[in-house]
């Protein structure tokens, strides 16, 4: 069975804010929605899950600060001991400098990466836009046309209402 | 969704711009054909960076014997062209993590430009820790890797050894950090571009951005996220930056408020920087909607903020130095003030406390030009500050005998020279390829202060 | 339109506990007048310090929020406000804990008084009673003034709804701040680390400074979610308020370890005899387990009870934490000021139990008097529409 689907094409922040809290309302399924800027607050309205990113950046930062603070308790003080200005060989508070660091990198970086990862961005990738104009100033809503009781034409008039400048149906392998 | 902004609010971005608008206005200046003027002071910073280039390798060659170092002052030029350079990066993180974290809408129009200051600002510190290890191709033994003498491992305990992991990762981060907020405006720049080189090019460093909400969604809590390891980032970079100082016993670098100090200084400095910087690109660019005069009177107070920490930070060193009845430390802030090196303290003293003290007024601070002046001013003035910390300090050490005075080589000037050149041939690079404004930052404050709304209407 | 606004009364079973706690606070003293001078005194001026440094924490809140032009907080303004209301409590305690102080009991009186000195120092003049008494006077004066003029323009904006008031408040705010950092600096120098007259260190202001910001952040959250509760400001604080005062003190707690840490690490590692001196007596003995308990109480708590977006948002985890930090800046105050008399042991009796119990019931009964002065929130600051919708 191929899929259908219905893009609506708008040039404002209210109108994407208001068209997809409607259709969000008579639970028409958001494919995605694809805009110029981070538009706040606008994945909360569209009802997508908040991103698990934070649990990645607090569990690799945990583990690079003790990961750390254990390597330099092993290398200062028990692989090759050397007595620095009469310090102790554990110098708890000399330590916490490279390993706040080292929390950092591995928070960050691991960040990233799962970023990239989840996106699914890499380079060399072709992007699949509905349409140029969304990374300069178009804000586009796709909708899928999930059975027969979708009604284009009712839909078609809910866009309308939000100023939609384009309204067109495509098939699978359209859109993103 | 509408936001509610008192009267008291007025617009972030001048000229009531549309979106392609913005687009537009940041992405032509890269379209077009190289102006002149771009290739006339790219030019110049390349012969500076040239000339340094090749101090560098003179001294390489030769030995850092060709610096004007003595046995007393065994510490000067390099190490505060050094924190000098830090410094200035501090501004551009400020204004990317700190203020994002704080709400301040306005870093929209300046915070791409003072993040890739940051990062060349980064590269121009790093050469001097570089060229001070005489043996620069053994840079990799600062990494604590399992080696074949032992292993032997770095010593953890040194403020040196923290120092190679601080700036390594403020780098590494601060890259990342850059990238990331491109992410979206280099994904414009692609969809702009006719088939090329180009496209190619802006088509692999964007990764395939399509403006999804679904990657929006995740994009806004990776940003939240970095900027908050940023903030702490910052400001332990320049606090481990102050230790190199702070943890040893000479009076004058033994102090407990260098860490706060130093962060305030390195922020004070970055933010002259950054308005150095501004006020030329958005004359020579024709961005002066974007950095309007209330962007300038906001970095302003922010110069005035962080001035007035430093100024307290002398005061209250010079004031502990009497209470604490220590000769020495009473001794050396004499010496600061009244000794050889006099010229230097009060050059820092005018350049850094005194004159900033004009951003007090209003009109001062929306007039380009004496903002400039005074930006150029702390510039001076904050490498003068760490000047006269590294070398007032040790002149004149516990032995009279050995006292000395301090005069740089010619090497050692020519070097700060090239440093200077990499820092503006980098900045110059990425004003001509990049887009120097995040427009898809900008675009997401355009209503910002347009729709006011009375208090209680509602 | 705005919700009609009201003022505050202290519920009658809540005033009497209080009362009770004042009077015990206040009586415990006296008594220890008597009995056991020095620690009366010790646990006067901890007191003062505890009340002062919360009136100018959230004064400090008040002048750096105008500053900023952060429209966010303004429906919460009369809290912090009515904190700052409160300074001339925290100020007569002051007063009277320096005065006592000075007649006998501060530590570096030998070194001004005796006729043995003929070495004149630094020391010899910086304390001289009068000079001293006369810094205190100059910076307990600055505060009031600053205090009650900034209070007294948000408060006449309730009724003429003057836009000018709040620029005013702008103006007076930075004005305030530049004092504030010079006075606040005097004042913990003369009034803390003198308690250790051989002892220094230049970041000592900043950590004093950083303390009684926290706690003056705590004890607004603590406020205003206890206001909350008694049905106060209930739709006009949201929880993108708290959230952000939740920020705010994640943040500063974390600015508190910092300084902590900086001051800290430095005496340990460059461990001069002069300066780890103050290090060493907070932690031998019975001091190190509370020393411990210092940086658990006043970071690892809040850190990673805080950290967590929800957390932030939740009024209980933040009244809890609140509560906490509340008393970790007693905790805090304590290990600065009774380790120089009382080097081994940690004394803790009858006097700290009412020194404790007097400074929350002072705390309560003050602020009730001052919030009841005013308006729950100021009704006609031209921020008051963006702060009622504020959100991320």
């Amino acid at each position: 069975m191929s899929q259908r689907y219905l893009l609506g094409t708008f040039e404002r922040e209210e109108d994407i804010v208001g068209v997809v809290k409607k259709v969000r309302e008579l639970n028409y399924k958001i494919v995605d929605v694809y805009t110029p800027y981070a538009v706040h607050g606008l994945e909360r309205t569209a009802g997508f899950a908040p991103s698990r990113l934070p649990w990645v950046c607090f569990a690799l930062g945990l583990f690079g600060a003790l990961f750390k603070v254990w390597f330099e308790f092993w290398t200062t003080a028990s692989d090759w001991a050397i007595n620095v200005g009469g310090k102790p060989w554990n110098s708890l508070p000399a330590y916490v400098p490279i390993t706040f660091e080292v929390m950092v990198l591995f928070a960050g970086l691991s960040t990233v990466f799962a970023f990239f990862w989840s996106s699914r961005l890499f380079p060399g990738k072709k992007p699949i836009m509905p349409d140029i104009r969304v990374t300069n100033d178009r804000f586009v809503l796709v909708l899928e046309q999930e059975d027969s009781t979708f009604d284009v034409a009712k839909v078609q008039r809910i866009f309308k209402r939000f100023n939609t400048v384009k309204v067109e149906e495509r098939q699978e392998g359209g859109q993103g | 969704m509408a936001d509610l902004y008192s009267t008291l609010r007025q617009p972030l971005i001048a000229g009531n711009k549309s979106l392609g608008e913005v687009t537009n206005d940041v992405s032509g200046v890269l379209e077009r054909k190289t102006s002149p003027l771009w290739w006339r002071a790219f030019m110049a910073s390349l012969l500076f960076l040239l000339i340094g280039a090749a101090a560098i390798t003179y001294q390489v060659a030769t030995g850092i014997g060709t610096w004007g170092l003595n046995r007393t002052v065994g510490w000067a030029f390099d190490i505060t062209n050094f924190v000098f350079w830090i410094g200035i990066g501090h501004a551009g993180t400020l204004i990317s993590a700190v203020l994002f974290l704080f709400r301040q809408r306005w870093r929209t129009s300046v915070n791409r430009a003072a993040e890739a200051m940051t990062i060349i600002a980064v590269m121009c510190a790093g050469l001097f820790p570089l060229i001070h290890m005489g043996r620069p191709w053994l840079a990799f033994w600062m990494f604590p890797y399992p080696n074949m003498r032992g292993s032997l491992w770095v010593n953890f305990r040194s403020p040196l050894v923290w120092d190679f992991f601080a700036i390594s990762t403020y780098f590494t981060i601060s890259l990342v950090f850059w990238y990331v907020g491109l992410l979206p405006d280099l994904a414009t720049i692609r969809d702009r571009a006719k088939a090329g080189i180009r496209k190619k090019i802006f088509g692999l460093l964007s990764l395939g951005w399509n403006g999804s909400l679904r990657t929006w969604n995740r994009y806004e809590v990776l940003y939240l996220l970095l900027a908050g390891l940023a903030t702490p980032l910052v400001v332990s970079v320049h606090t481990i930056v102050s230790w190199d100082f702070a943890t040893a016993v000479i009076p004058g670098w033994h102090s407990t408020i260098l860490p706060p100090y130093f962060v305030a200084g390195a922020i004070f400095s970055g933010m002259a920087m950054v308005l150095t910087l501004m006020i030329i690109a958005r004359k020579v660019m024709g961005l002066e909607d974007y950095i309007t005069l209330r962007h300038l009177d906001v970095m302003s107070k922010l110069i005035i903020v962080t001035g007035s920490i430093v100024g307290l930070a002398y005061a209250t060193e010079f004031f502990i130095a009497m209470y604490s009845e220590n000769p020495y430390e009473t001794f050396l802030f004499k010496n600061r003030a009244l000794g050889p090196f006099a010229w230097a303290y009060w050059t820092m003293v005018l350049c850094n406390v005194i004159s900033p003290q004009l951003l007090w007024f209003k009109r001062i601070r929306r007039n380009v030009a004496w903002v400039f002046v005074l930006t150029i001013l702390i510039n001076v003035g904050m490498w003068f500050e760490r000047f006269v910390i590294v070398v007032t300090s040790l002149h004149r050490d516990y032995l009279p005998s050995s006292w000395t005075y301090y005069t740089p080589t010619l090497i050692e000037v020519l070097t700060l020279l090239g440093s200077f050149g990499l820092f503006f041939t980098g900045f110059l690079l990425f004003c001509r390829f990049l887009p120097v404004i995040a427009m898809a930052e900008v675009k997401g404050v355009l209503s910002h202060g347009h729709r006011s709304v009375r208090s209680g209407s509602r | 339109m705005n919700p009609q606004a009201r003022t505050f009364e202290l519920p009658e079973r809540f005033r009497t506990l209080t009362t009770v706690f004042a009077v015990i606070g206040g009586a415990g003293l006296l008594l220890g007048a008597v009995l056991a001078p020095e620690r009366a005194w010790l646990n006067l001026l901890l007191g003062g310090h505890y009340l002062l440094g919360l009136a100018l924490g959230a004064l400090f809140f008040l002048a750096i929020t105008y500053v900023s032009g952060a429209g966010w907080c303004v429906v919460l303004r009369r809290v912090p406000e009515a904190l700052t209301g409160t300074l001339p409590v925290g100020t007569l305690i002051m007063v009277a804990a320096l005065l006592i102080g000075v007649s006998g009991l501060f530590p570096w009186l030998e070194l001004t008084g005796g006729a043995e000195h003929h070495d004149v120092g630094f020391k010899t003049v910086w304390f001289g009673v009068p000079f001293f008494l006369a810094r205190a006077a100059i910076c307990l004066v600055i505060w009031l003034g600053f205090a009650r003029a900034i209070i007294a323009n948000s408060r006449k904006q309730d009724e003429d709804g003057d836009d000018d008031h709040t620029r005013n408040n702008i103006k007076l705010s930075a004005g305030f701040l530049v004092l504030f950092a010079l006075s606040v600096s005097v004042a913990s120098f003369d009034w803390v680390m003198s308690l250790e007259p051989d002892w220094y260190s230049t970041i000592f202001a900043i950590y004093y400074f950083s303390g009684i910001f926290v706690n003056a952040l705590a004890t607004i959250l603590v406020l205003l979610v206890w206001l909350r509760w008694r049905g106060i400001l209930v739709d006009m604080v949201t929880e993108e308020h708290l959230h952000d005062l939740g920020k705010l003190l994640f943040g500063f707690t974390t600015f508190w370890m910092y300084i902590w840490f900086s001051q800290y690490m430095l005496i340990w590692y460059a461990n001069l005899s002069e300066e780890v001196v103050y290090f060493v007596k907070r932690t031998s003995g019975a001091w190190e387990p509370l020393f411990l308990a210092n940086m658990v109480v006043n970071w690892v708590v809040p850190f990673f009870f805080l950290l967590s977006r929800g957390a932030k948002r939740n009024e209980r985890v933040l009244f809890r934490v609140g509560v906490v930090l509340m008393i970790g800046h007693w905790l805090d105050l304590y290990i600065m000021i009774f380790p120089s008399f009382s080097p081994t042991t940690p004394p803790f009796g009858l006097w700290e139990v009412a020194g404790a119990l007097g400074t929350i019931g002072i705390l309560f009964l003050a602020f009730a008097w001052q919030f009841g002065k005013a308006e729950y929130f100021p009704k006609r600051d031209p921020f008051l529409a963006e702060s009622r919708h504020h959100h991320q």
